[in-house]
């Protein structure tokens, strides 16, 4: 698999504080990369340190395969864009002469991609509006576009629906959905809204005190949050045999255990596992949401 | 680093900011020649005699106050135009993709620099057409001017250093305008204390009176006040190193040595440029 982003072991420290502890991550190209974390868990600040604004105190990431250290990591940079925190956006021009000054520091010599860059984001009619009049979903849909200005392949995106109304999360989401499927942008997004971040993302990164506490992608992470009935058996290879004579899907968790993803009546497994000679424990039925998936992942104290 | 430049004469364009303190700077060049010739005109002077032009250098006084108050706009400006950067947060949309750090300073500093040469020249062009037919053309000679014209480019530059190295190191733009403001008022307190303590006579006239009250005799005594040898040296040389000292020598056409002068401001600029850029290269920004 090709990655846009990798990092290796990468911490940073301030003044005493270890906001990024080693922290190993990679993002696939193509993907919508849901970074999740609670707040002052690391993620704006491996969110500055890719971006540039910050360097690391130790390790190291690398952007498209080239390092960090190397000088040709500021024209890949190039080809990123990025929204971090709040829209970088110069609230006392127009949303036009924003991207207007963008397309100027990316030296992109004409004006005319302005007009459809507005209107992906849906700003072809603010005018004359400055920016400090725009509400905050419109504020926030200008930095998305900004960053866009320089046709980038790799979208960072802080927060983007961080106090945002029901129609702005909607907005940016389809803008966000847009973007990957149409134009093959990566886009690394980081929320704790995580009903939000289940709509959009393809691939999850959770980070817990500035370490990567479990990267997985969606498919894999729905199989963990599937509905399932949780068994435990004498015998496993027994279980495989009875669940395959009744034609039910399952996983061996390990000798004593398995997850069965099927409607099941537990008098008919019983006798069915009766039949191969293994006896039935437990059954304990499960229905895991991202959100307790997370809880459950980073809820207690160290992950060492 | 052109394509920043072109993005900020461009914000530059764009901000109100600029066309403000233009505006203020045309005002202030235009009212400096109108009051001299209504003060001059109230306290009687002919002024189509040739002689009395001569005699008062008219516009001279009134031409060079730029130099007084050009760092005070340099400090509001840059403070204000600059701090924008961090305050909405679009310094990251440079760094992000990929522009260095120094470009980004050295673009900065010299939008900075260009916006208040032109707030200057602002100054001294309407100055000039309005103090000219009014007040009559300069009458010291030729070098002197160019030499203070000179002079308070490269004082303009060391200023516009100072502020740049601030405001780009301060990640907040409300305490950069206090900074800059409050640093600039202080500079030029300094320099006005030097001046004077520079200024003050070496003899001092004593008098003696007899018992009656009447002043029987005035004897020149030496001035305890009056600094000589190495703490002269001393004092000169901070009022050439101070931007602001040189604001007060450009404004009176006092300087004795403009060479050492521009020599001591480009050295002051270069010394905050390097230290800035250095400190913003290391900045950790949000």
């Amino acid at each position: 698999m090709e990655y846009v982003l990798t990092t290796q072991g990468l911490s940073k420290r301030y003044k005493g504080f270890a906001a990024l502890d080693g922290l190993t991550m990679r993002v696939p190209k193509g993907s919508i990369y849901g970074f999740v974390g609670r707040n002052g868990a690391g993620k704006t600040t491996l969110i500055r340190l890719i971006c540039g604004l910050q360097a690391p105190t130790s390790g190291s990431y690398s952007l498209y395969g080239v390092d960090s250290a190397q000088k040709d990591i500021a024209k890949v940079r190039r080809r990123m864009g990025a929204v971090v925190e709040t829209p970088s956006i110069y609230l006392d021009l127009t949303a036009g002469d924003n991207l207007r000054e963008q397309f100027r520091v990316l030296g992109v010599p004409s004006d005319a991609g302005i007009p459809e860059l507005l209107k992906l984001v849906g700003l072809e009619d603010t005018g004359n509006k400055k920016a400090r009049n725009f509400s905050l979903g419109m504020k926030q849909r200008l930095g998305i576009a900004v960053a866009l200005a320089g046709d980038p392949d790799f979208l960072v995106l802080d927060e983007p629906v961080n106090g945002l109304d029901p129609q702005g999360i909607i907005d940016i989401r389809e803008l966000i959905l847009k973007l990957n499927r149409e134009r093959r942008i990566t886009v690394l997004i980081s929320s704790h809204i995580l009903d939000e971040l289940s709509r959009l993302a393809t691939h999850y990164g959770f980070i817990d005190g500035g370490r990567i506490v479990k990267e997985l992608s969606a498919r894999e992470l729905e199989a963990a949050c599937r509905k399932c009935l949780r068994v435990e058996v004498t015998d496993t290879r027994a279980l495989a045999r009875a669940l395959d004579a009744l034609g039910m899907e399952y996983k061996i968790l390990d000798g004593g255990r398995a997850d069965v993803f099927a409607q099941v009546n537990i008098s008919q497994l019983s006798r069915a596992l009766d039949g191969e000679g293994c006896e039935l424990l437990s059954a304990q039925e499960r229905d895991e949401s991202l959100e307790s998936y997370f809880v459950n992942l980073v809820g207690g104290g160290s992950h060492d | 680093m052109t394509k920043l430049l072109g993005a900020g004469f461009m914000r530059l364009r764009k901000t109100n900011l600029i066309w403000g303190s233009l505006g203020v700077c045309v005002g202030l060049g235009a009212l400096a020649a109108l009051g001299e010739f209504q003060f001059q005109v109230s306290a009687g002077a002919d002024l189509s005699v040739p002689e009395v032009v001569q005699a008062k250098a008219l516009l001279e006084g009134q031409f060079f106050e730029y130099a007084a108050f050009i760092g005070i706009l340099a400090a509001e400006f840059i403070s204000l135009f600059l701090g924008t950067e961090y305050s909405d947060g679009a310094i990251r949309n440079k760094i992000v993709v990929g522009h260095s750090r120094l470009s980004i300073y050295f673009a900065n500093l010299i939008t900075g620099f260009a916006a208040s040469l032109l707030c200057m020249a602002g100054y001294m062009l309407s100055c000039l057409t309005v103090g000219a037919p009014l007040l009559g053309w300069f009458t010291k000679p030729a070098p002197l001017l160019l030499w203070s014209i000179a002079g308070s480019v490269v004082m303009l530059a060391a200023f516009c250093a100072i502020f740049t190295f601030v405001t780009m190191n301060c990640s907040k733009k409300s305490t950069s305008v206090v900074i800059c403001l409050l640093g600039v008022f202080v500079l030029l307190i300094l320099a006005v204390v030097v001046n004077g303590r520079l200024e003050a006579p070496e003899f001092i006239t004593g008098y003696e009176m007899s018992v009656n009250g009447e002043i029987v005799n005035a004897v020149p005594e030496p001035n305890p006040h009056y600094l000589t040898g190495l703490e002269r040296e001393i004092y000169q040389f901070l009022y050439d190193l101070l931007p602001t000292g040189q604001s007060l020598q450009y404004t009176m056409l006092s300087f004795t040595d403009p060479v050492r002068l521009m020599g001591l401001s480009a050295a002051a600029a270069a010394l905050f440029t390097g230290a800035g850029a250095a400190l913003f290269k290391r900045k950790d920004l949000k």
